[in-house]
């Protein structure tokens, strides 16, 4: 995984995790793996990554069994949605909004680029 | 766990190396040293294990004066300097010769290091690339289970895939039992490793601090025009625009870029002392 | 602070056994091309008949520039920029780290030569009596001499071990100069000590015009006197000049930075 040049990395480290249960790859109830791992194979401290750990578990994400581990929460898909949504209205769209004002992109060009990208099947 | 007081050191009466050093460690992290060539980072690490001798000042490292050289000092300490020497000996070999002096050495998580770093033990160790040999120190080390591992620019002479296994290694020997005092000056090769930053700079210690109280005081951001600049620490120019560091005001968290940080304090060091003494 | 913690039988023993491990193939290489060079010269003095005194020259000759050699390598490893970091980091007391060195380049190289020399001694013998029908008689390490040499080595290894620490480079070289420069200065002082207190008694200086004797001795324990500072002289080479370098060196050691 290549870091980005702007956000603190334990956020980057939870925007990782986060994709994994959008994408399924993680579902609610799973063990996840140990800090430890993450570490090692994202090669980062591993207090970056307990950091990260404690971020998602004080959103309610993922919850620690001690002694056996993490585990995605029960409404950890939900959590994450509204987590990745809030980001998404506060820090994405501002930034694309720019872009449209800055290139003249209307909301009805916007409507049919979206239109044709999902008819790509691009989901 | 280290704690160095006013420490002076200097080679000859010409060159004064350390004017009042002071430093202090505790224990479990990855400590980064940095400083620019010649700032004296191998002479700190040779004072610390005993192998160069304080001129003035204190130096305890885990309540021992190193210079002494107490065996039961040097059982809890591990350098793997830049410059090293292997005998023309197998791995087993030396594994008898030396794993003996280390009461906690552990024989599992040595050839389990060997393994993941895919070291060939029945080779001569003189016979090794040097990459190989590092690693083999490296895994030695880690191996001693002793508390502190000093480590010199241990990424140099590492070639790309070694350098990933290296950092995997590392990452994974992280402990609260253990510190690492790394000492480089290729920032990137350890920059999500290291942490706290502890930056020397003309003969004292300008800096120690971990990252998240620097993000907590400082912030990165990227700026289009040189004017919004101005209140920065340090800026450098890059494809998008102006890469600054600045003060943070606002609470924000941003990543923070070693190289950026070290420049800043080096070229503001009394602004940025100044702000890291104000509570947040 | 932790009680001193100096000295340690299981370190020592992890120490010797390190050096043997680290060493002992260079020694065997030293060992075999020495042996064969001896075989060589025993074999052509066969050849020419000559029965006279092999061992007792060649044993000493081995014993003393083979330990002299040795000892004054066996520090170099504080002399080199990437070994000594590992040597002085090594979890044993500096007195531990002397001590063991100092074992194995004394007695114990006194042991091994002997050994190994018997050994040569006795395939000599076999190879030469296969060859010409004959052969000398086989090494006996407990003989007198040999006996009187290991002791005075003991004694002279001493400096070398030192100079092994002290010298950066060329160890050997410089304690034999040293050791003459030594000498020299020393034969020096006694002449002209001599000159001074013996002159009466000393047939090329008879005419000295200071009479020391006259103001502090009589003429009847001056011989004791002579006799004692030669007992003095005699007892601190066998019992102090060691000691004396011994710890000289483990100052020296203790103080070693890299």
């Amino acid at each position: 995984m290549e870091f980005g040049t702007n956000q603190a990395i334990y956020l980057q480290i939870v925007d990782y995790m986060c994709d994994n249960i959008l994408s399924g790859k993680w579902s609610e109830g799973e063990r996840i793996p140990a800090i430890r791992e993450i570490a090692v194979s994202l090669e980062v401290n591993p207090n970056t990554v307990m950091r990260s750990y404690a971020y998602l578990q004080e959103k309610g994400i993922i919850y620690n069994q001690r002694g056996i581990g993490y585990f995605i929460a029960e409404k950890g898909l939900t959590a994450t949605r509204q987590l990745k949504r809030s980001d998404f209205v506060k820090n994405i769209l501002p930034r694309v909004f720019k872009s449209m004002d800055l290139l003249g992109v209307g909301f009805d060009e916007l409507h049919q680029l979206y239109n044709q990208y999902q008819a790509k099947g691009n989901l | 766990m280290i704690e160095v007081k006013n420490l002076n050191f200097a080679y000859g009466k010409q060159t004064v190396l350390f004017n009042a050093l002071n430093l202090q460690l505790t224990v479990g992290n990855v400590y980064g040293l940095l400083g620019k060539n010649g700032a004296g980072k191998t002479t700190l690490l040779k004072i610390l294990t005993g192998l160069l001798f304080p001129q003035g000042g204190d130096v305890n490292v885990l309540n021992f004066k190193p210079r002494l050289r107490d065996p039961n000092f040097l059982q809890e300490i591990y350098l793997i300097p830049e410059e090293f020497f292997l005998p023309s000996v197998s791995v087993r070999e030396y594994e008898k010769a030396y794993a003996p002096f280390y009461p906690r050495f552990d024989h599992r998580i040595f050839e389990q290091l060997l393994k993941e770093f895919e070291i060939p033990s029945l080779n001569r160790l003189s016979s090794l690339s040097f990459g190989q040999k590092k690693k083999f120190l490296i895994a030695f080390g880690l191996a001693t289970q002793c508390k502190i591992l000093f480590l010199d620019e241990p990424t140099n002479g590492l070639d790309i895939p070694t350098k990933s296994q290296f950092r995997k290694i590392l990452a994974s020997s992280v402990s609260d039992e253990r510190t690492i005092l790394i000492s480089t000056h290729q920032v990137r090769d350890m920059a999500n490793l290291i942490d706290p930053i502890i930056i020397l700079d003309e003969g004292q210690i300008i800096f120690n601090q971990n990252l998240e109280d620097t993000a907590r005081r400082l912030v990165m951001k990227v700026y289009e025009d040189e004017q919004e600049t101005n209140s920065c620490l340090f800026c450098e120019k890059t494809i998008g625009g102006y890469i600054a560091l600045e003060e943070n005001k606002t609470g924000e968290d941003s990543k923070i870029d070693i190289e950026l940080l070290f420049n800043a304090v080096i070229n503001n060091r009394e602004r940025i002392m100044h702000l890291f003494e104000k509570e947040v | 602070m932790e009680r001193k913690n100096i000295f340690d039988w299981k370190r020592l023993i992890h120490l010797i056994k390190n050096e043997v491990v680290s060493s002992y193939r260079s020694l065997l290489v030293s060992t075999g091309a020495v042996g064969s060079v001896l075989l060589v010269i025993y074999l052509l003095q066969m050849l020419a008949h000559n029965l006279t005194a092999f061992h007792e020259v060649w044993y000493p000759l081995v014993l003393f520039i083979g330990g002299f050699v040795i000892s004054s390598k066996i520090f170099s490893v504080l002399h080199d920029r990437r070994q000594n970091y590992v040597y002085l980091t090594l979890p044993a007391s500096d007195f531990e780290k002397l001590v063991s060195k100092l074992i194995l380049s004394s007695v114990g190289w006194i042991a091994c030569s002997a050994l190994f020399y018997f050994i040569f001694s006795a395939l000599a013998a076999i190879i030469s009596q296969i060859i010409w029908g004959d052969s000398m008689s086989i090494f006996n390490p407990f003989q007198y001499l040999y006996l009187k040499c290991a002791a005075i080595f003991l004694v002279l290894q001493s400096l070398f071990i030192f100079g092994s620490i002290y010298f950066k480079k060329s160890a050997l070289a410089k304690t034999i100069g040293s050791l003459f420069l030594f000498g020299f200065i020393l034969a020096l002082i006694s002449g002209l000590f001599a000159r001074i207190i013996f002159a009466k008694y000393i047939p090329w200086c008879g005419n000295m015009n200071i009479d020391f004797e006259y103001y502090y001795f009589q003429a009847d324990n001056i011989e004791t006197f002579a006799r004692i500072l030669g007992e003095i002289v005699k007892y601190s080479f066998w019992f102090l000049l060691a000691p004396f370098f011994w710890i000289l060196s483990y100052i020296r050691l203790k103080e070693i930075e890299v």
